[in-house]
């Protein structure tokens, strides 16, 4: 509204919103339609440029694979992990509250943390408050496995740098 | 060939989902009950998508199968997230029934 | 494979109908949303299951639809007011 408005981060910001929308578009419609498609995603872009928080993170393709790889296996172990539990007879499980403090400073890595937590072996991320996240646990010995999840949060996002700092 | 494995996929989907609704019915407190209804039914999810996907005749048809699952698997685990802190700021006490 | 399909989406529609006794239960509004978590995506999986048996690949599209409705239940519940009292 006032002032120069920098648009040095926004442009790659809209690039990358038109590219995904035509390319969801392409996907939907089989490649018909572009009439509708090419404007709503030059609006979408327009919307991603004004919207834009702050520069894009450099895309790290081999951190996102690894991280792809990390959560499709955890996610179907604790799938499997949960559903024994539940067919089991006795119900094994001893479930408790933990914090874990986190170590990622990027809304963007805090936010994907908490959201594939809780599709992880036996955990779930209720609260992110100060930088402690509150987590609820099947097993005590479940919550091992997030720095190892966090590590791979932070790899995508260039994150880990500050690590040692805190 | 395919068919039996989409069967075996989907098969194995609908076991995750059999446990989903046992955990859900059976788990002691709100909180258990989320990790068996988020984590049983996105595996459950996947498994079964993945076997119509083997089923499907375009890509165009199986990369749609996908999308649906991941956007399921966002969509599961931030309503899990959600429903966790809402549950453990207001749902200490017991809810009245109105 | 139509019949196998058929009656995995029965098993789905009974498993969605046994997860309603959950909703009746309760005891909390946490526990009732989840039922209704749960009907989202077995109507996800129902839908992915006949749109093969039927050979209607838009059924894939409603399903879509189903599950971007499914994060906005989650997402009312949470804000609506009387879920805060």
């Amino acid at each position: 509204m006032c002032g120069v408005v920098d648009w040095s981060y926004r442009i790659p910001w809209a690039i990358a919103v038109a590219a995904a929308l035509l390319a969801l578009w392409a996907l939907l419609s089989g490649g018909t339609g572009w009439l509708y498609g090419v404007p709503a995603a030059l609006i979408g872009a327009g919307i991603g440029a004004w919207l834009a928080p702050g520069s894009l993170h450099r895309p790290r393709p081999f951190a996102i694979l690894r991280f792809m790889g990390l959560f499709l296996v955890n996610s179907l172990r604790g799938g499997a992990d949960v559903a024994w539990r539940a067919l089991h007879p006795a119900m094994p499980m001893a479930p408790t509250w933990t914090d874990y403090p986190l170590r990622l400073h990027t809304p963007a890595g805090r936010a994907l943390f908490l959201v594939t937590v809780s599709l992880m072996p036996g955990t779930l991320a209720a609260d992110l408050r100060n930088g402690t996240v509150r987590v609820h646990v099947l097993t005590p010995e479940m919550a091992a496995g997030l720095p190892q999840l966090e590590q791979a949060v932070a790899s995508i996002f260039g994150d880990e740098t500050r690590e040692a700092g805190t | 060939m395919t068919h039996w494995m989409a069967a075996l996929l989907i098969t194995a989907g609908l076991v995750f989902f059999l446990a989903g609704t046992v955990g859900l019915l059976r788990f002691p407190d709100a909180f258990t009950r989320l990790h068996a209804l988020t984590k049983a039914d996105n595996t459950g999810l996947g498994l079964l998508a993945a076997g119509v996907a083997v089923l499907a005749l375009t890509w165009q048809l199986v990369l749609l199968i996908a999308l649906t699952w991941l956007l399921a698997a966002m969509a599961s685990s931030i309503a899990c997230h959600l429903v966790a802190r809402h549950g453990l700021h207001h749902d200490n006490h017991e809810e009245t029934r109105e | 494979m139509t019949a196998f399909l058929t009656l995995a989406a029965l098993v789905l529609l009974l498993l969605f109908a046994l997860g309603l006794v959950r909703m009746a239960l309760g005891p909390t509004r946490a526990d009732r949303i989840q039922a209704v978590q749960l009907s989202g995506t077995t109507t996800v999986g129902i839908l992915l299951l006949l749109s093969e048996a039927l050979a209607m690949p838009a059924l894939v599209h409603v399903a879509l639809v189903f599950v971007l409705f499914a994060a906005l239940i989650a997402v009312a519940f949470v804000r609506h007011p009387r879920s805060q009292e």
